[in-house]
């Protein structure tokens, strides 16, 4: 069933042309120079319910732009779009409803009270049943262990507090839809694995929809197996991630340390290799695997010469991303 | 509903934690009240005047500046710079993502805001008024009068303001709102009785909302207003909260398409 239906959706801002030098700002005081900048230029998607989508993209190139449209906090210039059967921006508050928000940059939380004062009074906006929020914040106790500091003033807690606090609210009223903006950026791996975990989990439980925007490729690689790219507005992939690292990341590596030296690689590079290059015993040989497969170079390998370690790289998700975010205006 | 009424009681609270700014706040508040007094005392050395409405005594004079100075604590100052924070720092977009009125919400936390600062400084204020210089007291009537016409002051006045703060969602500056208090400050009668005005300007603040929440209440609570014109005031009050709700009710949708949240 399809939760989310987003149909060329555009965001337009206009930017101030400073003209350059004293004349140019004088021109500039009568009449103004506008340059239209597309935040978001003609995307176009849809999301199952329970699916968890990966939203990457280099800074700037309207990730969050896109949430803040599907949250319905923004207008959109054209196009359009259609949450759980509301236009968001038509119907605020009937679409905040069924949503959970966190800003990994900012804070939902009051800031000069207690998080347990701040969840009691999240409890009265979303009209969330008492058994419903009792039952919550035993959970929310369990996994995210927020009971030890629930009666801290915000203001003090650390960083991973805080998320686990933010991710607490959030999904307080159990929406059908999660939109996480950055939700691990800063944490140490220990409270990153904790609230991955936790996502896992409410997806599993409750069919949660989980729109995960990020800079981090291994809360992608944990979480989900759809990941949409977007670079410089527009939408450049949206598909499964395997499919993204064979398709863009084909680039492997095999170091291998030798006993022997192999005096003719001509016919390893014959084979169509990409690469072959020699430092004391080791060899290091570059190769697509779109091109040629890993196992026909070790069996070249182990014919030729005594290994004595081998070794195989794929490209890091990190590589893939950078050559698709090299394209920038 | 009763989520509003959960902010009221937050903001109420809040104010607990800023006791500091509180006493300072009531301390200026004082001080201004004491030099309008003294004021008022060197220019009514007759002990009363005559203005175009009638005889003023020195004791009205005072009770009115005493009654102004317990107004203020209740109508809002704090609307426009709280909202053109939030949109500046990006905040104002953990408010709207979430399922609730924003001029509720807004309405709400200033409400408990400025009820704490009023009790906080009835007290003093009151003190002042019976103890040092003499005040008067309405009749049981007119005090009902004027609290009625004191909760619809509260409203216009959040509305004037609101309308203001909701210019920042695409000016992102709020200074316009040094403009629209200037006149307040004249046309309310905050400071000066629209007794002593000429004619040409109490016809224009006829037309302008600003007495409704000073000189009208004030007024009613002295009991210088005619039956007549008391009901006169009432629909007036009403007439403007109707429009203005109309104006916060466009400049919302306009305010929406053009918001910039600021951060990524």
């Amino acid at each position: 069933m399809t939760i989310i239906k987003v149909e060329n959706l555009c965001k337009d801002y206009r930017q101030r042309k400073g003209r350059e030098g004293l004349t140019g700002a004088i021109k500039d005081v009568f009449k103004r120079e506008d340059k239209i900048v597309k935040a978001v230029d003609n995307i176009s998607f849809s999301v199952e319910k329970g699916e968890i989508v990966g939203y990457i993209g280099p800074n700037g190139a309207g990730k969050s732009t896109t949430i803040k449209m599907l949250i319905g906090i923004l207008v959109p210039s054209s196009g359009a779009i259609d949450v759980n059967g509301v236009i968001p921006f038509k119907h605020r508050e009937l679409n905040a409803r069924r949503i959970g928000v966190v800003f990994g940059q900012r804070t939902q939380l009051w800031w000069d009270i207690p998080l347990s004062e701040t969840l009691s009074l999240m409890r009265y906006v979303y009209d969330v049943p008492e058994q419903q929020y009792q039952e919550n914040l035993k959970i929310f106790a369990d996994i995210l262990a927020i009971d030890k500091f629930i009666h801290t003033p915000v203001r003090q807690l650390s960083l991973g507090q805080r998320m686990r606090a933010d991710i607490s609210v959030a999904l307080l009223h159990n929406p059908d839809i999660l939109y996480l903006d950055e939700p691990t950026i800063g944490l140490d791996v220990v409270v990153k694995e904790r609230i991955r975990e936790f996502i896992l989990e409410v997806n599993k439980k409750r069919n949660t929809t989980v729109i995960l925007a990020t800079h981090d490729m291994s809360d992608i690689e944990r979480l989900s197996s759809r990941v949409m790219v977007i670079n410089t507005g527009k939408l450049v992939y949206d598909g499964n991630l395997d499919t993204l690292k064979k398709r863009y990341g084909s680039e492997e590596m095999i170091v291998a340390e030798l006993a022997n030296k192999i005096e003719d690689t001509s016919e390893l590079t014959g084979m169509g290799v990409d690469e072959i290059k020699y430092q004391d015993n080791k060899i290091t040989i570059k190769y697509d695997s779109l091109k040629i497969n890993s196992s026909t170079v070790l069996k070249w390998l182990i014919d030729k010469a005594e290994t004595k370690d081998i070794s195989i790289k794929v490209t890091p998700i990190e590589d893939v991303i950078r050559k698709m975010y090299a394209v920038r205006n | 509903m009763k989520k509003y009424l959960k902010f009221i009681q937050i903001s109420f609270y809040n104010g607990l934690a800023y006791r500091v700014e509180y006493f300072v706040g009531t301390f200026r508040n004082l001080v201004i009240l004491l030099v309008q007094l003294c004021v008022w005392r060197a220019l009514l050395t007759a002990g009363s005047v005559t203005t175009s409405t009638g005889v003023v005594t020195l004791r009205e004079m005072n009770t009115y500046v005493l009654i102004s100075s317990m107004i203020g604590t209740l109508l809002t100052v704090n609307v426009v710079w709280n909202m053109t924070d939030r949109i500046r720092n990006g905040q104002i977009a953990m408010d709207l993502l979430k399922p609730m009125n924003f001029q509720a919400y807004t309405f709400a936390n200033m409400l408990g805001q400025n009820m704490f600062a009023f009790l906080f400084q009835l007290l003093p204020i009151l003190a002042v008024g019976i103890i040092f210089v003499g005040m008067n007291f309405p009749s049981i009537p007119n005090l009902l009068l004027f609290q009625f016409t004191m909760i619809n002051a509260i409203v216009i006045s959040f509305q004037i303001n609101y309308i203001i703060g909701l210019v920042v969602f695409w000016y992102l500056r709020g200074w316009q709102a040094n403009i629209v208090w200037m006149l307040n400050r004249l046309f309310s009668g905050a400071y000066i009785p629209l007794w002593f005005f000429p004619t040409f300007l109490v016809t224009i603040s006829n037309f302008l909302p600003f007495r409704l929440y000073y000189f009208v209440p004030i007024s009613i609570y002295l009991g210088t207003l005619t039956p007549r014109d008391c009901l006169y005031a009432i629909l007036q009050q009403f007439a403007w909260m109707i429009i203005l709700y109309g104006l916060t009710m466009l400049e919302w949708r306009a305010a929406m398409k053009k918001l910039v949240i600021q951060g990524g």
